[in-house]
């Protein structure tokens, strides 16, 4: 399943998918695979991205009602 | 001097040591013996007259090794004329012997006794009935080859031939294999101290580490897949024509194979930050190597031995074609990775 929720928060700040990999400390590539739902990060990277997006974890990583 | 550079100058040294030392151990030691006449054969008859040329002379090898020997024997004019030429030992026995107009052959392996003398004889063979009395005398089988009459003229010719004695030393295979496997882990370690950063942190992530979990996983399903296949071919008593230890290392090799191209694909295979340009040239360079050994040994007719593919001859092929795949899935990396960024 698609995480539109953190692509939505990444294009707000302006980032790339290279500036969210390098600030959060993993590839461009995962980054992406978490955005297409081809891959679910670890409690701790989902916290890390949190933080770099200033985002609670349900914000990004909860799925909506109907989802 | 930084650490780094500390670090490159001992593997450097290392490397340069354990070539310097491994080196000579697994080469062999080589002697032998030539000569070169010239004569006239006139109605079918070697003037002036003899039967075993001067200067065929005899050795003494100093070690009780397998000797292995290689003639070359060439004529002017070329087609000829055909000689036996033959090895035989103090008490008189024949330990090699072989036939032809103009060859650079190798014998199999002979178990030469150390510090005793052999004796090489070099005959002209003159007419079709002295070849086929000297095959029948000088070989088990006594098979005579089909050999055109045209061989045998009158003329003036002029022969030489090299007789060597190689002298193998005691494992030099496992010597060489544990040289090449120091040197590889040596040039390694100099490319990983090269393309290191001390200042940025060069790790894989968490689904760098889980994608490469799935990559062993694939690859040891296909080693099973490999070893069972092979299983069921000696089951059915089915031969391949290769090396036993060429055959195991393909089974690696294929393991390896797809490790590379799902870590490759899912990009897993390089970590975060590393010096990617610095393994791409250590890879082309030790490909290149592999490679150019490998057609060295195809070109010396040591690939293949006796219709069958030897390790020896064929082990660094394969290894350049494996470096030659992860090249390419590289590229297509590269190429895909640059699609889906447009």
């Amino acid at each position: 399943m698609k995480n539109l929720k953190l692509k939505a928060a990444r294009a707000s700040f302006d980032m790339s998918q290279q500036d969210l990999a390098d600030k959060v400390g993993v590839s461009r590539q995962t980054i992406n695979a978490i955005e297409k739902g081809d891959y679910n990060p670890t409690i701790n990277l989902c916290i890390a991205i949190c933080k770099a997006l200033n985002k609670t974890l349900d914000e990004l990583f909860w799925e909506n009602e109907g989802n | 001097m930084s650490k780094k550079f500390r670090k490159l100058l001992v593997l450097v040294i290392a490397l340069v040591m354990a070539i310097a030392a491994l080196f000579p151990l697994s080469q062999s030691r080589e002697s032998g013996s030539y000569f070169e006449d010239e004569f006239d054969v006139v109605d079918s008859k070697v003037v002036p007259d003899y039967k075993a040329l001067p200067g065929g002379g005899s050795f003494i090898p100093d070690k009780d090794v397998y000797g292995f020997y290689r003639v070359i024997v060439s004529s002017e004019p070329e087609d000829g004329i055909i000689v036996g030429f033959c090895v035989k030992d103090s008490a008189g026995n024949q330990v090699f012997c072989l036939t032809g107009n103009s060859y650079d052959a190798e014998s199999t392996m002979l178990k030469l006794k150390a510090n005793e003398e052999y004796t090489e004889e070099f005959e002209v063979l003159t007419s079709k009935e002295s070849y086929e009395k000297y095959v029948k005398e000088h070989f088990d089988d006594g098979e005579i080859g089909d050999i055109d009459e045209s061989f045998f003229k009158d003329g003036h010719y002029k022969v030489n031939y090299r007789i060597e004695v190689k002298e193998r030393v005691k494992h030099a295979r496992e010597i060489s294999l544990i040289a090449g496997f120091i040197i590889g882990i040596l040039l390694v370690m100099i490319a990983v101290t090269i393309a290191k950063n001390d200042e940025i942190k060069i790790e894989y992530d968490e689904r760098q580490i889980a994608m490469q979990g799935k990559s062993y996983k694939y690859a040891f399903f296909a080693m099973l897949g490999y070893y069972g296949f092979w299983m069921l071919l000696e089951a059915f008593s089915i031969s391949i024509p290769a090396s036993k230890t060429l055959l195991i290392f393909l089974g690696v090799a294929v393991g390896i194979a797809v490790m590379l191209t799902n870590s490759i694909m899912k990009d897993a295979y390089f970590k975060l930050n590393e010096n990617r340009k610095c393994f791409i040239g250590f890879f082309i360079f030790i490909g290149i190597l592999n490679i150019g050994i490998g057609v060295m040994h195809i070109l010396r007719g040591t690939f293949i031995d006796n219709g069958v593919v030897t390790a020896s001859g064929s082990l660094n092929l394969l290894c350049g074609l494996l470096i030659g795949y992860l090249l390419v899935l590289l590229l297509i990396k590269k190429i895909k990775d640059k699609r889906d960024e447009e």
